[in-house]
């Protein structure tokens, strides 16, 4: 116990983490998708088509925007600016007053694993009596027409995932989780072990310049993760049938150089500023929970409280999640994952530069 | 970096990968030199005798020959310079006095060895030796020298029972140096002034007889108490 106590900053890391775990899951995490941005086509533009739209959007899960036409409403979701999409043909009114049960067209993102199923209940409010009722009184004046029970029919189409696949939701996030973990828990205890043992006293008074040491500490351990990350992609590939498009190999190669980087990077920094390697461990797994909870890769990020999801950009899991699931489901175009790859890419840099300084002080 | 490839370090941590065999650990350090002579490795590993453990984890190896191989470590560049940090802390007599050996003849051949320790009796080995107290400089020269700063000082060395009492009254009288007690023996270091009737009969009252006091050598101990307590206290 005294033992325990001594190191004071593993008994702050005892009790704040699961505070703040516990926090997050009692407060911010929700599978309810809320704000899901929704691109839509309305070339009926009549009163009822309003009505639909205004309904969706009163509910709070769904934020629109309008786009041309039904390609754009594919395109923007694979591009992952839109989780969902809504079409609303020209003739809709005309059938609607002819009692001819016009279509409503959904899309959903099938890579999100809690949307499609959510978008097929919560959707549903638009056909609430309130709206519906609407539309059986068009003309005050006129005599009530009786009309089919349900006034339209409600279509969902999950994009990308037409089976909706578990496996395709979760395995390619669950690659990032381990190669996190993995490089985390090694590049996270390389450099504090030394300090520990002594052993970095002995490599310092040798010529060995710092960057020559820090090279030497962590190609292992990148190879090791580059190695991994294809072990894994290969083995859900064989196992569990996950798709692996033609055009995603360059891209897969650029996410395994800038994910392995980050996540080195990242683990080298945590050696840098833990004092032990019991920290270093804790400060890993805590990252690694933090990752699995706030990237979206289970729970939306647009379900967060706006508070919380700058902390979802400040995780380089999130931007995995995004790209491996665009290039491997989605065949999302390179344009619009650009930005995630430049995210990893200045994590790497961010991290490298801190542990550098963080050495330095060190050493000085 | 120049003078990098001049000096060795042995830790007075084990600062060594536990987890590499001995032989393992030697040649590692022995790369971050640019040394990839195999014969040269080998050579070292018998001169300092630990080649029969050489395929151990280094780890396993008992407190003794930790050091040796951490010596090993720190002359695989053949170093001019030789700095050891508390080489036989915590080591039994035997293995120290081994030790030793090894670094006299190490500075037959030449080479410079700084030491830092604890023990007097292995500071007084030294050609040239420094005390540090608080991280500063106290006095420096050979161990004549430094012991020559208690050139006005006599030792006396009392043999005999006596009250605990005395001691105390000793320490706060006048002309009194320094009253150092190892078991029944009690070195007692006065001011030149006072003289050894003069000292006779100030223990005489704890005694009820007269003293029988031996004049001794002043050593390093000494004069590194003296020279440190003012600051100490």
């Amino acid at each position: 116990m005294l033992q325990l106590w001594s190191d004071k900053r593993l008994v702050a890391f005892l009790f704040f983490m699961p505070l703040l775990l516990l926090l997050l899951f009692g407060f911010a995490l929700k599978l309810e998708p809320e704000n899901v941005k929704m691109a839509y086509v309305d070339d009926d533009r009549s009163y009822f088509s309003n009505m639909i739209k205004t309904a969706l959007w009163s509910d709070g899960y769904f934020a629109l925007y309008a786009v041309k036409e039904k390609a754009d409403i594919v395109a923007e979701i694979r591009s992952g600016r839109a989780k969902a999409g809504l079409l609303i043909e020209k003739d809709f009114s005309k059938l609607l007053t002819d009692n001819a049960q016009p279509e409503v067209h959904f899309f959903v993102d099938g890579t999100m694993p809690s949307l499609a199923t959510a978008m097929k209940n919560n959707s549903a409010t638009m056909t609430d009596d309130s709206v519906t009722n609407g539309m059986y009184f068009l003309d005050e004046d006129s005599e009530n027409v009786i009309i089919a029970p349900e006034p339209f029919i409600k279509t969902t189409e999950v994009l990308f995932n037409p089976d909706e696949k578990e496996t395709w939701f979760f395995l390619p996030g669950v690659i990032g989780v381990l190669l996190m973990q993995g490089a985390l828990i090694l590049a996270g205890t390389a450099i504090v072990r030394e300090k520990e043992q002594f052993t970095l006293e002995q490599i310092i008074v040798s010529p060995i310049s710092k960057t020559q040491f820090i090279i030497g500490k962590i190609t292992p351990y990148l190879l090791i993760s580059f190695f991994e990350f294809y072990f894994i992609l290969t083995i859900g590939w064989l196992i569990f049938d996950i798709p692996l498009p033609a055009s995603a190999h360059g891209y897969l190669l650029m996410l395994a150089l800038v994910y392995v980087g980050a996540m080195i990077s990242m683990g080298l920094l945590i050696s840098m500023v833990s004092q032990t390697q019991e920290q270093a461990i804790f400060l890993a797994i805590f990252i690694i929970i933090l990752s699995i909870l706030l990237s979206g890769f289970i729970f939306p990020i647009e379900a967060m409280p706006s508070f919380i999801q700058p902390i979802s950009y400040l995780l380089p899991f999130t931007y995995f999640v995004e790209i491996i699931r665009g290039v491997l489901i989605k065949e999302t175009l390179f344009v619009d994952l650009a930005m995630d790859y430049v995210a990893l890419l200045g994590f790497t840099l961010f991290f490298t530069i801190l542990s550098i300084i963080r050495f330095r002080k060190y050493l000085g | 970096m120049a003078v990098k490839k001049c000096i060795g370090y042995m830790s007075q941590n084990f600062g060594l990968y536990g987890e590499l065999s001995v032989v393992e650990n030697v040649r590692f350090y022995a790369s971050l030199y640019g040394i990839k002579d195999e014969d040269a490795i080998q050579q070292l590993l018998q001169t300092y005798q630990i080649d029969q453990f050489k395929a151990y984890k280094a780890g396993k190896l008992s407190g003794g020959y930790k050091r040796r191989l951490s010596l090993v470590c720190a002359l695989v560049h053949n170093p001019d310079v030789i700095f050891l940090d508390e080489p036989t802390a915590g080591i039994d007599l035997v293995t120290r006095k081994e030790l030793w050996d090894l670094f006299f003849k190490l500075s037959a051949e030449g080479k410079t060895l700084f030491v830092t320790t604890h023990y007097m009796e292995e500071a007084e080995r030294c050609n040239r030796i420094a005390f540090l107290n608080h991280g500063k400089l106290v006095t420096v020269g050979n161990p004549q020298r430094v012991k020559n700063a208690l050139s006005d000082v006599i030792s006396y060395a009392y043999y005999g029972d006596f009250e605990l009492e005395m001691i105390d009254v000793l320490k706060k009288s006048k002309g009194i140096v320094l009253v150092n007690q190892f078991g029944k023996t009690v070195n007692i270091l006065i001011d030149k002034q006072l003289d050894k009737i003069a000292l006779q009969a100030l223990i005489k009252p704890f005694i009820k007889q007269e003293p029988a006091l031996v004049q001794r050598e002043i050593n390093l101990e000494d004069v590194f108490i003296v020279m440190t307590q003012d600051e100490t206290r």
